[in-house]
């Protein structure tokens, strides 16, 4: 029905002279009837016309009313407004140029941005019905649940199975690294999961070949199988079916391949293998969270109330075993809540807020050039009026303009946004940073649907106010000539200035924004590590646990590897590390500890310290400081002799006025329960941007060895020179063992703040924008102004005005109303400045060097934006403004 | 009453009358005014001027539909004919004016 009136109304638009005429002549075949009929009546043919002609009134609105019904009025004024509307840009080049650029570089940051925060927040893995499962996560509640612990221990995961309605059924997983060999291929390093055997069935896959997991297959003691994902099947096995039944070698335990799945059988991270998780002996230890949990939401049940059933389970569980499960709280959430951190969400966030800060501004901007133009066009508008345009009518025609402008910046945006949107890509592949799979910087719908929602959008947000204010016209006074109403002048002023300290207001925000990261970024980089990071080579290992069981193999291991590489030429010193200063994990672990002497009254309340693992000479090797006692040697660690350093944050907060060195402490399930004594207090060293100033503790590696450790060499040539050598060492000493990341320490420190600098880097440009838009507001606003109280200025001058006195005039006209927005936006800025405080390092959301330098720089600019237009005012000539008249 | 409901009052009622004159058979748009004459035995006469927006607007509203056709002198005249959507709108019409015309011959009645 609807379309069908369009469609009639498309076809009208082409065939407005038939439509006309077949009025006329339907109406004209009535006044004929009606003659004749007058004439059969004995009337004079002259009468009958005129009666018959009198009798249909005003027969053009008759026509007209037809034509609306048959033909496109409707369609026909949009498409007039519109051939209007683009006259009117055309007319005037200067200020279509300004607009669409201001918008189209708004618009055009807005699209980039969306597109990126859509690919990385917005679009989930390609799991077919992944909006009816529901993760369970895990939430330390001592410690805020903003980043919550995630992980739940097997039992607490049979107990979450059982007692849960909301879902269908519950599985759990854990990803994990293995190293696949079979004859023919060489071995290769992959990310599987292990899980419990209803993990498919609860994605609702199954086999494209063989078979799913069956319960017998997690039972402990069962023989290996493993499923291949379909990708590892195409690549690796060419897609050859005699796979099934196969065995291979994973972390050099044999396996059979029982099954291949389907493509699009996945989780939310892409993975190689399908492997059993082995069901571990009962009973097993409820503090070992190393499981993820999700499930298929029963029909009709929402993760909210799935949520509300989690919380009352794990609250039950608290209270049945509250040495484990005490302050272990829970929550189900979406696929992309669960996987994606807190942390990229607010910088997403902040980033979306700032692109609309930007839109909005340059929002404002174009509608105070509208509104500029009101006074120039009010003579169009009046005539308009005069000639019975309603004003409905005349918002029509003008929002048709500002509709036509936004739109042209649309298009001119999307071309800026696909290229801001390739140089986002190529600097994030110049860091080396690999994202998702699934993560593709795409165009999609929702991207196009925001697209045209901001490009229609704005039209009408900025276009709106200055319609309103232009077609509310005075006619007499509009007509007069030159008459500049004087009561439409003040009401706009008023309009022109709310839009000018919003703009002002808004900028300050996004500069805070900026400005807090850019300090964030430079704190981070110039962090003293108290490390020396030049010339160091560094490689990374994870022994196969097969090969390399218990602890003696892996120090073995170690202390052979750490020999060669130390021995060889242009190696000053080697040491084994359990990761490197500066680029360590953001979310470190903590681990309970004791002092000895300090007695614990609540064994579920003891303090907790970030651990690491060294090995002999690491602070030589490192050159850091070693404020007292003595590095660890080969003995410590061996029973007997068990041995602990900790950094001076840790000595300072434990034993402030006395000397740690003999101290004992003993930390949780690193090894022996034997007290280790203290040996060193070194100077603290940064692991993390986040970890400064937090006591740590050194453990020997023969005390707490591992299958992951770094070695790192101190070189006195340029390590990279050296990455030859040192594969070498590690194949002379294990052929089999895949060797990655060699890298020098220079290189990961410079990697680890990758992402503050590139959050500090979008945020700047934005800032930047926003700037360069309210400079030019503010500009022009004070440009018009002069421009319209030319022959005040020129009765001021007359009058014995100095010039001064009248630059001083407008510039403060223009500073005055910079200052109340500076006002608004200083007050915004602090209230939003809480919502960075998570992204942020080294400085408070409100630093008062920030806010010192934004007012500073602030200040300046809109000095020269009020300024300079000012002056035209201070060169008023009385004599020249009488030739003018 | 505004003058903005008398008028719907009265267009309403004009619908009605041209929905029922065309239900006799299609005709065009004088054929239309003259039956509603004839059929009220000359006590109604209706406007041109109202006549015509009323035909475009239930053209609008799909009760009636027009097309060109030959008239009884041979001359070239758009047709207009009820739709089966018309056709229902007459009979709820027709029923409402009935149950308006009651009420009203009630009050009257009972003054």
């Amino acid at each position: 029905m609807w379309l069908k009136n369009f469609l009639r109304r498309v076809r009208g638009l082409w065939r407005s002279e038939t439509i006309h005429q077949e009025i006329t002549d339907e109406l004209q075949f009535h006044i004929d009837m009606r003659v004749e009929e007058n004439i059969r009546r004995g009337m004079s043919l002259d009468e009958a016309r005129w009666d018959a002609e009198r009798s249909f009134g005003n027969l053009t609105r008759i026509k007209e009313g037809g034509y609306d019904v048959r033909g496109g009025r409707w369609l026909e004024t949009v498409w007039q407004d519109l051939c209007y509307g683009a006259r009117v840009l055309v007319k005037n080049p200067f200020f279509t140029l300004v607009a669409v650029l201001t918008l189209a570089l708004a618009i055009g940051a807005n699209t980039a941005v969306f597109t990126i925060v859509n690919a990385v927040l917005f679009r989930t893995p390609p799991i077919p019905g992944i909006d009816r499962i529901g993760f369970v996560a895990s939430i330390d509640k001592s410690h805020g649940n903003d980043e919550p612990l995630q992980a739940f221990s097997y039992p607490d995961y049979r107990d979450l199975k059982e007692r849960l309605n909301s879902f269908e059924d519950l599985a759990a997983y854990q990803y994990r690294p293995v190293d696949l060999s079979d004859d023919g291929n060489f071995p290769e390093r992959y990310f599987v999961v292990r899980m419990t055997a209803n993990t498919l069935s609860v994605l609702g896959r199954k086999p494209l070949l063989g078979r799913d997991l069956e319960p017998g297959d997690t039972e402990p003691g069962a023989s290996p199988v493993a499923l291949l994902t379909h990708r590892v099947w195409e690549s690796r096995y060419n897609k050859n079916e005699s796979v099934i039944g196969k065995t291979v070698h994973i972390d050099e335990t044999p396996a059979t391949i029982i099954g291949v799945t389907p493509p699009d059988a996945r989780l939310y991270n892409d993975i190689a293998l399908w492997l059993p998780l082995i069901t571990p002996p009962s009973p097993s230890p409820r503090e070992r969270r190393d499981l993820l949990v999700f499930g298929r939401l029963a029909n009709g049940i929402s993760i909210g109330q799935a949520s509300a059933e989690a919380t009352a389970v794990v609250r039950q569980l608290e209270v049945e075993y509250p040495a484990t499960n005490k302050n272990i709280g829970a929550e189900v959430q979406d696929a992309n809540e669960f996987h994606i951190r807190a942390q990229i969400r607010h910088v997403g966030q902040a980033l979306l807020g700032g692109v609309t800060i930007v839109l909005l501004i340059a929002c404002a901007n174009v509608a105070n050039l509208l509104l500029g133009r009101a006074m120039i066009r009010s003579r169009e508008m009046a005539i308009r009026a005069a000639m019975g345009a309603e004003r409905l009518r005349v918002i029509r025609q003008l929002l048709t303009e500002s509709v036509l402008l936004s739109i042209m910046a649309g298009v001119l945006g999307a071309f800026l946004a696909y290229w801001g949107v390739k140089a986002f890509d190529a600097a994030l592949a110049g860091i080396g940073f690999v994202k998702s799979d699934y993560v593709v910087f795409s165009v999609d719908r929702k991207v196009l649907m925001h697209l045209a929602a901001i490009s229609i959008g704005t039209g009408i947000v900025f276009g709106l106010a200055p319609a309103l204010r232009m077609s509310r016209i005075d006619l007499s006074s509009a007509l007069k000539e030159g008459g500049q109403g004087a009561g439409v002048g003040v009401r706009r002023r008023l309009l022109t200035n709310i839009l000018v300290g919003a703009e002002v207001a808004l900028s300050v925000v996004l500069l805070m924004g900026a400005g807090l990261m850019t300090r964030s970024m430079v704190y981070a980089g110039n962090m003293k590590l108290g490390v020396n990071t030049e010339n160091v080579l560094t490689v990374r290992f994870d022994l196969p646990p097969s090969k390399y069981q218990g602890p003696q193999q892996q120090v073995s291991f170690f202390q052979e590897l750490t020999a060669r590489i130390g021995a060889q030429p242009g190696v000053e010193a080697a040491a084994i590390m359990s990761e490197l200063p500066g680029n360590g994990p953001l979310r470190g672990m903590t681990t309970p500890f004791q002092i000895e002497g300090s007695p614990i009254s609540d064994m579920r309340d003891r303090p907790r310290t970030a651990v690491l693992t060294i090995g002999p000479g690491y602070f030589h090797c490192m050159q850091a400081r070693l404020a007292l006692g003595r590095e660890f040697t080969e003995l410590d660690g061996t029973p007997g002799h068990e041995a602990a350093i900790i950094n001076q944050s840790f000595a300072d907060r434990h034993w402030p006025r006395e000397n740690a060195l003999g101290k004992r402490i003993r930390v949780d399930g690193r090894g022996t329960e034997a007290w280790a004594t203290i040996v060193g207090v070194a100077g603290d060293i940064v692991q993390n941007r986040y970890s400064e100033g937090l006591p740590r503790v050194y453990l020997p590696y023969r005390q707490n060895p591992g299958r992951y450790l770094v070695v790192a060499a101190r070189t006195r040539v340029a390590p990279a020179s050296l990455a030859p050598a040192f594969r070498q060492s590690v194949k002379d000493l294990d052929s089999n063992l895949p060797v990655f990341d060699v890298r020098s320490l220079a290189e990961h420190v410079s990697s680890a703040n990758y992402d503050m600098r590139l959050f500090s880097a979008m945020f700047t440009i934005l800032a930047i924008i926003a700037l360069a838009l309210a400079s030019m507001g503010l500009y022009a606003v004070i440009s018009q102004s002069v421009n319209q109280r030319t022959r005040e200025m020129a009765i001021r001058a007359a009058m014995g005005a100095s010039g001064f006195r009248l630059w001083r005039l407008m510039f403060f006209q223009g500073m005055w109303r910079f200052a109340i927005g500076l006002v608004i936006g200083l007050a915004l800025s602090f209230a939003v400045g809480g919502a960075l405080s998570s992204i942020l390092v080294g400085v408070s959301p409100s630093d008062p060097v920030t806010y010192l330098l934004v007012v500073s720089v602030l200040t300046i600019v809109a000095a020269l934006a009020c300024g300079l237009p000012a002056r035209r005012a201070a060169r008023s000539d009385p004599a020249a403004l009488l030739r003018f008249e | 009453m505004t003058n903005k409901q008398k008028a719907d009052l009265l267009q309403g009622t004009l619908d009605l009358l041209i929905l029922r004159a065309l239900s006799l058979g299609p005709m065009h748009g004088y054929g239309v005014g003259q039956r509603i004459m004839q059929m009220a035995e000359e006590m109604l006469k209706i406007e041109e001027g109202s006549l015509y927006p009323a035909l475009y607007r239930l053209e609008e509203k799909e009760w009636i539909k027009s097309e060109w056709g030959i008239s009884e002198n041979n001359r070239r005249a758009r047709f207009y004919k009820l739709t089966p959507a018309g056709r229902k709108q007459l009979n709820i019409e027709k029923e409402n004016w009935q149950r308006f015309a009651f009420a009203i011959s009630k009050v009257l009645g009972a003054a």
